[in-house]
């Protein structure tokens, strides 16, 4: 086993039990212990790949309120997280859905959108990308919903329509056509964006330890937390949840998700949505920051000793959809399956709604049969 | 968060494939993503595919920084690429 997020399960008689997200990366926030807010801020962006963007932000916003002071977001920042945001998604959107489908990723293209991206470095020319990205959501998911005068009376109508536009809509399709993926009679509950502050206030011992960085719940309640948490009112995704397409809701959910994002690039610090990133204070000292990335919550908490971290803690949106009990182990588990290759495609599907933020691997074995 | 290991890239390969050396855990990934890459330089790499270039003095600080931590390099390197 060589990715540090293992995900399991058994088939038995016809049905994929016993699921079970295994995950071993490090907790590696005790990279920044002892060094100054300064090293801190600069280190995080280039220790922790994906997000850095985020991770910087929070290192920034968490050590200035613990040090005594506020955090003031920017136009500058909200842009800089939104158009990381926007990376992020169109990373899975083009290079890893359509390997689930059989195809090719769309390396070239990708390469291209990402080189218009990063000329966004001005207020100005972050509102153009979030022109391009609006246009590339509309052509690709929505053309079909924009071009049709009603919408869609089922799903069979629904996923028509999701063809009608490019691969992204394709491949949404394709899921609504896979069947419903939602086994859950009673679904692991939505994380909505809440202010830092509910959490400061439910963690347990008032600082987020190393059992709760792996397994973060909310007052002892598990979560799913990312783009079907913040869209699930839309009413289009609300649809497929309705309907138990919970995979396909959380891939349309991404990409209502990139049109956001588009809107923050064109528009920052918009009253109208939920801010991005927030500070509070922790009741034994030192701060929490929260900030809303393209997988879900991040938090990072912070104590100081004078200008130099005294003690760090993050919690990751991949611990809170893949932690024991999580909604990765809840919703992998009590399906029909006709064969193991077919199990372990739907798990690889599961797990790509949920987006973990490192290399996993799907492991399905068969079980006993049980007597007829 | 995804802990980022600072790659050299050890050899240019077909396409826009190339090896890199990371943690001392050789990989194949792709620079279909970075411009300009090139022999020698040190690059961030996620899940296969350089995701930007760095310094080479930022490199050095990172990777003494993940050998002062005492965290099993060759093991992120192998999981996290």
């Amino acid at each position: 086993m060589n990715a540090p997020l293992h995900l399991a399960a058994t088939l038995s008689d016809g049905h994929v039990t016993g699921v079970h997200a295994e995950n071993s990366r490090p907790l590696a926030a005790q990279l920044l212990v002892g060094k100054t807010v300064d090293e801190a801020a600069r280190l995080a962006p280039v220790v922790f790949s994906l997000c850095g963007v985020a991770q910087g932000v929070a290192v920034k916003a968490a050590a200035d309120v613990a040090g005594g002071g506020s955090f003031v977001m920017t136009a500058d920042i909200e842009r800089a997280l939104s158009l990381e945001a926007i990376k992020l998604h169109l990373w899975r959107l083009m290079l890893d859905w359509p390997v689930l489908f059989g195809r090719q990723p769309e390396r070239t293209r990708f390469a291209f959108v990402l080189k218009r991206l990063d000329q966004a470095t001005d207020a100005r020319s972050a509102y153009e990308a979030g022109g391009a990205v609006l246009d590339l959501v509309a052509r690709e998911l929505l053309a079909g919903f924009i071009n049709s005068l009603r919408e869609p009376r089922n799903l069979t109508e629904f996923a028509d329509t999701c063809r009608r536009s490019g691969s992204i809509g394709d491949a949404l399709a394709r899921l609504i056509e896979a069947g419903a993926s939602d086994p859950l009679e009673d679904p692991v509950p939505l994380l909505a964006p809440l202010p830092a502050s509910v959490f400061a206030e439910a963690l347990p011992g008032g600082w987020p330890d190393a059992a709760y960085c792996r397994a973060p719940h909310l007052s002892g309640d598990v979560y799913e937390t990312g783009p079907l948490a913040r869209h699930v009112n839309n009413p289009l995704v609300a649809r497929l949840v309705v309907q138990r397409h919970r995979i396909a809701a959380r891939l349309f959910a991404r990409v209502v998700e990139m049109s956001d994002c588009a809107s923050r690039l064109r528009h920052p610090l918009p009253d109208d949505m939920p801010a991005l990133v927030d500070v509070a204070p922790l009741a034994g000292g030192g701060a929490l920051a929260r900030i809303e990335t393209a997988r879900g919550v991040l938090l990072h908490a912070l104590r100081l000793d004078g200008d130099t971290v005294a003690d760090y803690a993050i919690v990751a949106p991949t611990e809170w959809n893949f932690r024991p009990g999580g909604v990765f182990e809840q919703e992998g588990a009590g399906w029909a399956a006709t064969d193991v290759a077919y199990a372990e495609w739907r798990l690889r599907a599961l797990a790509l709604a949920l987006d973990p933020c490192v290399l996993y691997d799907v492991a399905v074995t068969e079980g006993a049969v049980a007597d007829a | 968060m995804c802990l980022a290991i600072p790659a050299r890239i050890v050899e240019k390969l077909d396409g826009d494939a190339a090896r890199v050396d990371l943690g001392g855990v050789r990989k194949e990934i792709s620079l279909a993503l970075v411009d300009g890459a090139e022999v020698g330089d040190y690059v961030i790499v996620h899940v296969g595919y350089a995701l930007s270039k760095l310094d080479p003095e930022e490199a050095a600080k990172t990777l003494a920084l993940f050998e002062e931590s005492g965290l099993d390099l060759q093991a992120i390197a192998a999981g996290s690429a």
